[in-house]
């Protein structure tokens, strides 16, 4: 069945070239219009922040989350996140952030809601019924206090990590097009050095078209891409250079045989099983991370599997034809020379032994 | 090799994995003793983790002048006590009480969350504009604000976050791996005047308006017999300048009271100060000073003064200083037991890897076990000793580990594969062997040339990019070693062992089964 999906697309070279084009178009165009979406805690966002002495956010603070919960789900805001601070003296805090699109007047409206609500309960401890007063004893002496804020990151994955990010995907595609050239053909460089870079542009162009919250951990996955690819094609071209070897023209059928679709989808079906799993116990925003892990290997498996062999024979026929001319220019090629040279040589030794006979 | 020899060997080699499997990720535990090492640890809590495993460090910045809501709530509620304690008879003092309460609430004006100084010596408020803030003060504050954003720049984290809070205060966060983030902190936060002085007074080039830069060249960090210092190179009007009073400056060995140094300060703080034995001169006849001596290990806080002088040296300073507040720690934004789920995670998936083999390839599949088992242990153990300033385990180390990890099961069913095919074109299993070990190191061989090619070319990437190549590398130069020399020979020690090599591979011959 999975050699039934490579004959499928070995043909379909251009196909595959035009639908990974309009993908990476579409996504640069949703890029401009929308902005990349970074994930929660690099994005800038309104905060509520609650600041409480060090004993109380140590012993009770699961008391304060109660109460801001409450209050944010009565003025039915939604918390993004909440990042908890503490310090070595005193005044700790909880910091809660909220979408950049919640007004100021309803951030106001919520602070001055826990304010009021904690001034109550201050208020119980210190004059209320006696039960109340040993209920609520642990509120006295806190030091509560509740401020607003407005956040703008101006540096959470700053432009250089992108650009040193995009320059070492161009490095890898560079010197695997050197060693697979040197290892096998001209032809064969061209497309590992194709599929290195292609498959960096697909992710990056997939995560940002369906909005994949971008983190730094993001950014790993997307230089990680290209070293799938290759890892992957490895396999189908040594199994490509074997069939050479062994002086077997490459046809359709033939190249269809030699991808290494068992070796392919063992590697990516492990990998993808070890993230969906971390993904799944260990949740929260690590899940994106395990799914953007998973698209990365996506994106490599189809490219290494599918689009190698489907752009594989046109880049071959380029290339033959490239060296035909070559030849028919009078160039004989290394290989050729030797040969060439040392049946020169023959022929000498034989004028050689000849004279000797005579002479 | 004979069978007695494997067997030997395979219970030794057994007994070493798992020893250093128990010293790699054994859990902690407090041991019987009282004294010396009171608790075992595992090499994998010798991690530095990065902000989004293991949280940070946070602080903010608040310009002179500029206090937080906080802080000012605070300071009014304890004014109110101090005028509701005094009683009502004493009118006196508490009208004085309310009229300090009231002179302090008139002398702050509200910017959103923070509270802005209206004191004329800050220069932040003015009548003259919509917002009541003088344009110097915005100027300024952007200028400082983006200048000590590029100075977090580069300082190169794996992950951090640098925001503007209620548009004149910043927030910083770092993560937990910069053992100096005080010292970072601290100093990154410094955008005072950069200024050259004397024993302690301005120099009068300096105060005639001569930039410092014409002064310093360049500032780097040098090491030498396993010191990290600061070396401050001086253009030849710095040398010119300096000879000029090099004897009045005192030696390093004398007391500090009465010492007369050359200092280069920013606003008020004394950054660097030079003795006279500081200074030195090159093979080029240029002078330098080298100062801030410290173990190499500690690098990371010379390096951190380096960028504080090259961008001072770079801008010259701007008319506005940052108070930096408390420093608090803050939990992993995903949760405080996230690291303990990702062990088990990864846990989980080291025990499938070492089960699943066995189970689908027999004695073989052990082979794959015990290279499971080595490649978690030298990875585990790189990566808990092997160090480059700030070298933290971030989602990326997770990530090519586990894609080593992956690749290293990958090959040995690959070679599995391999093996099956020659013995199923009719070889025996010891040549089926040779053979499918052949067949396949080429393609090994190439793929992790490439993939340490790829691992070297991401060596450009910054922050956390960078340190993640260098774990790549470690992974990779494992995987390699594990693949084409480790399990080789762990097969051929178990091959020698076993019985019956049909059964090891777990292979049926066609006539065996026509036999039967």
């Amino acid at each position: 069945m999975m050699n039934k999906l490579v004959n499928k697309t070995l043909k379909k070279g251009k196909l595959t070239s035009l639908i990974m084009g309009i993908v990476l178009a579409l996504s640069i165009l949703f890029t401009a219009i929308f902005g990349i979406n970074y994930s929660a805690n690099l994005k800038s966002g309104k905060t509520l922040t609650v600041s409480m002495n060090r004993f109380f956010f140590d012993n009770h603070v699961s008391l304060i989350e109660d109460v801001c919960e409450a209050e944010f789900d009565d003025a039915d805001v939604t918390v993004k996140y909440q990042q908890k601070g503490a310090i070595g003296g005193d005044e700790c805090e909880i910091m809660y952030v909220f979408a950049d699109k919640v007004s100021v007047a309803k951030m106001q409206e919520v602070e001055e809601a826990v304010e009021k609500k904690i001034n109550e309960i201050l208020d119980k401890a210190e004059n209320g019924t006696d039960a109340e007063k040993t209920q609520l004893s642990v509120w006295l002496g806190a030091d509560f206090s509740v401020a607003t804020h407005e956040e703008d990151v101006k540096a959470g994955i700053p432009f250089s990590y992108f650009l040193r990010a995009f320059v070492g995907v161009l490095i890898i595609s560079i010197l695997a097009f050197i060693y697979v050239w040197i290892r096998y053909k001209l032809h064969v460089g061209i497309l590992a050095a194709i599929c290195a870079m292609s498959s960096a542009i697909m992710t990056i162009a997939v995560l940002f078209l369906f909005r994949i919250p971008f983190a730094h951990s993001t950014l790993y996955t997307v230089v990680l891409a290209p070293l799938f690819t290759l890892v992957m094609l490895l396999f189908t071209l040594s199994k490509l250079r074997a069939k050479r070897k062994d002086g077997v023209e490459l046809t359709d059928e033939v190249v269809e045989d030699c991808v290494a679709t068992k070796e392919i989808l063992t590697f990516a079906v492990a990998l993808s099983a070890m993230c969906a799993l971390v993904g799944v116990i260990v949740v929260g925003g690590i899940s994106w991370i395990a799914l953007s892990a998973i698209i990365s290997l996506a994106i490599s498996t189809f490219i290494a599997w599918l689009f190698a062999p489907a752009i594989y024979l046109p880049i071959k026929k380029k290339a033959d034809a490239y060296q035909a001319e070559r030849v028919k220019n009078g160039y004989v090629g290394a290989k050729k020379k030797k040969a060439k040279t040392a049946e020169k040589l023959e022929e000498l030794d034989k004028i050689v032994e000849t004279e000797e006979a005579q002479g | 090799m004979g069978k007695k020899k494997s067997v030997v060997l395979m219970v030794i080699l057994t007994i070493v994995i798992v020893a250093l499997c128990a010293i790699t990720v054994f859990p902690a535990f407090p041991l019987p003793w009282t004294d010396g090492v009171k608790k075992w640890n595992p090499a994998v809590l010798q991690y530095d983790v990065g902000a989004e495993l293991g949280g940070g460090y946070y602080t903010y910045y608040y310009p002179e002048g500029v206090i937080s809501e906080s802080e000012y709530k605070n300071d009014v509620k304890a004014l109110t006590d101090s005028v509701n304690a005094v009683p009502d008879t004493d009118t006196e003092e508490k009208q004085k009480r309310q009229d300090a309460l009231d002179e302090y609430v008139e002398s702050y004006m509200q910017h959103k969350g923070l509270y802005l100084s209206k004191n004329d010596d800050f220069n932040i408020y003015t009548s003259k504009t919509a917002d009541n803030i003088t344009d110097d003060f915005k100027t300024a504050f952007k200028a400082a604000s983006q200048e000590i954003i590029a100075r977090y720049e580069k300082k190169g984290y794996a992950d951090y976050r640098v925001s503007i809070v209620d548009d004149y205060a910043m927030r910083i966060e770092l993560p937990k791996s910069d053992d100096n983030a005080n010292l970072s902190f601290a100093y990154l936060s410094a955008t005072g005047k950069i200024t050259l002085a004397k024993g302690g007074e301005v120099l009068p080039e300096i105060e005639e308006g001569v930039a410092v830069s014409t002064y310093i060249k360049k500032v780097s960090v040098a090491t030498k017999y396993k010191q990290a210092f600061l070396k401050i190179k001086f253009t030849d009007a710095g040398k010119a300048l300096i000879n000029g009073f090099k004897n009045e400056l005192t030696e390093s060995s004398a007391g500090s009271d009465s010492a007369t140094t050359l200092d280069i300060k920013i606003g008020d703080q004394t950054i660097v100060s030079i003795y006279k034995d500081s200074l030195m001169e090159d093979g080029f006849k240029n002078l330098e000073a080298r100062v801030l001596p410290v173990e190499e290990a500690y690098k990371n806080r010379v390096e951190t003064v380096k960028i504080l002088l090259d961008s001072s040296l770079k801008t010259g300073g701007f008319d506005i200083e940052f108070e930096v507040d408390e420093i608090r720690t803050f939990e992993p934004i995903y949760g405080n037991n996230m690291l303990d789920l990702l062990y088990i995670a990864l846990g989980l998936i080291l025990l499938t890897l070492i089960v699943l083999p066995i189970v689908k390839l027999g004695r073989y599949g052990g082979v794959s076990a015990y290279t499971t088992a080595s490649y978690l242990i030298v990875t585990g153990l790189c990566f808990a000793f092997i160090t480059n300033g700030i070298f933290e385990i971030t989602l990326g180390s997770v990530l090519v580990f586990m894609a080593g990890l992956a690749l290293v099961n990958a090959l040995q069913y690959y070679i599995y594969c391999a093996i099956k095919g020659e013995f199923d074109a009719g070889k025996t299993v010891v040549s089926s062997v040779k053979s499918g070990y052949k067949k396949t190191l080429w393609t090994i061989v190439d793929i992790y040339a490439v993939l340490l090619l790829s691992a070297i070319a991401l060596l450009v990437g910054a922050g956390g990019l960078h340190t993640m190549a260098i774990q790549a590398i470690i992974c990779i130069v494992t995987g390699a070693f594990c693949n084409l020399l480790w399990a080789r020979f762990i097969n051929f020690t178990f091959l020698s062992a076993s019985k019956d090599k049909y059964k090891y591979f777990r292979f049926v011959r066609e006539e065996d089964d026509d036999d039967e």
